[in-house]
């Protein structure tokens, strides 16, 4: 089935979805946000409105609700739009302070670089405890860079109009995921060569005939497995844990539209600090991982 | 029953029982990882590091069992 099939198909459900479900509360949900994300990697949960959906409220004659249109954009849907846009503005916004920071370093740092530098200090020690000195030092602005974008990414979504790429579209955590798979593959060749690395998919033989064969089999079958299961397990990990979390605070937010006048209680607000907890844990949990499956595929030689 | 109605039935109550099982998980990961940070105050900073990603592959498996809610949460 074509892309363009699968969101017409799932424009015409979400019809069916929505007379269906008008009297509950998950209507109440819809009316705060909007049952999101039904394209390329999408998912349907409820979720808050954001800046695009306003400007394509006002600029096109989509309502705010509207679900999907415009596969025509590289295959890509409004909601995939959507979050793509966050998550460039957030890479502008890192590379632009990025660039302004390096242009004149002072020997003896004053104010934003300071800070600055206690801060890319503190990740190279932190990168430097898990992964030895050497790799350490080669990785951290790799893995430092995914941690801050990461981390940014998933505070966004609990700024008001403004979503986090993450959340309800797998696009994003998926394209660093593979990024990651793909360094980790690059430097097991480079460190090893190519003759190792092999060798490493293959496995040790013990010198029995038949047995052997099976065994080399079973281990090139285990190992493959075993490092496209790694990119699978970090995306579904980042995307499963912000999608809940913003889910969470717009099925809140739903809960607040649903309240009586007299009692105007922001209950989202109560679940912010455990956001705010959660996508620090994630970007955490991110970083280091991918320092582990680096060092993992780097250490080879010592063991 | 219809098909909606038992997914509506089936989905929390997988994540729930998923819960259960990497809840137990996590309880036996951070109280063992509490007694040896009380034991050697100084390892304190590896075990927490070794705990923090030993909780995370714990955690994906409820977040998988997430995913698939979401996943079909359409077809309710």
């Amino acid at each position: 089935m074509s892309a363009t099939e699968a969101a017409v198909q799932h424009g015409e459900a979400v019809v069916e979805h929505g007379a269906a479900a008008a009297q509950t509360l998950h209507h109440a949900a819809e009316a705060a946000g909007h049952g999101g994300g039904h394209a390329t990697g999408g998912i349907h949960a409820p979720e808050l409105q954001n800046l695009l959906d306003y400007v394509r409220a006002a600029f096109t004659d989509k309502g705010m609700y509207d679900d999907c249109i415009g596969h025509g954009f590289w295959g890509l849907s409004y909601f995939d739009v959507a979050n793509i846009f966050f998550a460039m503005l957030i890479a502008v916004t890192l590379g632009v302070i990025a660039w302004r920071l390096s242009r004149n370093l002072k020997k003896v740092p004053t104010g934003f670089q300071a800070l600055a530098e206690v801060f890319v200090g503190g990740m190279q020690t932190y990168f430097c405890g898990i992964m030895g000195n050497k790799l350490g030092k080669i990785f951290t602005p790799f893995v430092g860079t995914i941690f801050i974008y990461i981390l940014c990414m998933n505070y966004i979504g609990l700024i008001p109009f403004a979503k986090s790429p993450i959340a309800l579209n797998i696009n994003v955590p998926a394209s660093m995921a593979i990024c990651v798979f793909f360094l980790v593959q690059y430097h097991g060749i480079r460190q090893n060569g190519i003759k190792k690395y092999a060798q490493h998919f293959v496995g040790e033989t013990a010198g029995i005939p038949v047995l052997d064969q099976f065994l080399i089999l079973l281990n090139i079958f285990l190992h493959i497995f075993g490092e496209l299961v790694k990119p699978a397990s970090l995306t579904l990990r980042l995307f499963g844990n912000i999608s809940g979390e913003d889910a969470v605070v717009a099925a809140l937010v739903g809960l607040v539209v649903a309240l009586p006048w007299y009692a105007p209680v922001p209950i989202q607000t109560f679940f912010f600090p455990l956001a705010l907890l959660f996508g620090l844990i994630q970007a955490i949990v991110f970083s280091t991982l991918s320092a582990v499956y680096l060092l993992l595929m780097s250490a080879h030689e010592e063991h | 029953m219809e098909p909606g109605a038992l997914l509506g039935l089936a989905l929390p109550l997988g994540v729930g029982i998923a819960a259960v099982g990497s809840g137990y998980g996590l309880g036996q990961a951070v109280g063992k990882a509490m007694e040896a940070m009380g034991r050697q105050p100084e390892a304190a900073d590896k075990i927490q590091t070794a705990m923090i990603i030993g909780c995370a592959l714990i955690e994906a498996l409820t977040i998988y069992a997430l995913v698939a809610l979401f996943v079909l949460m359409g077809k309710i």
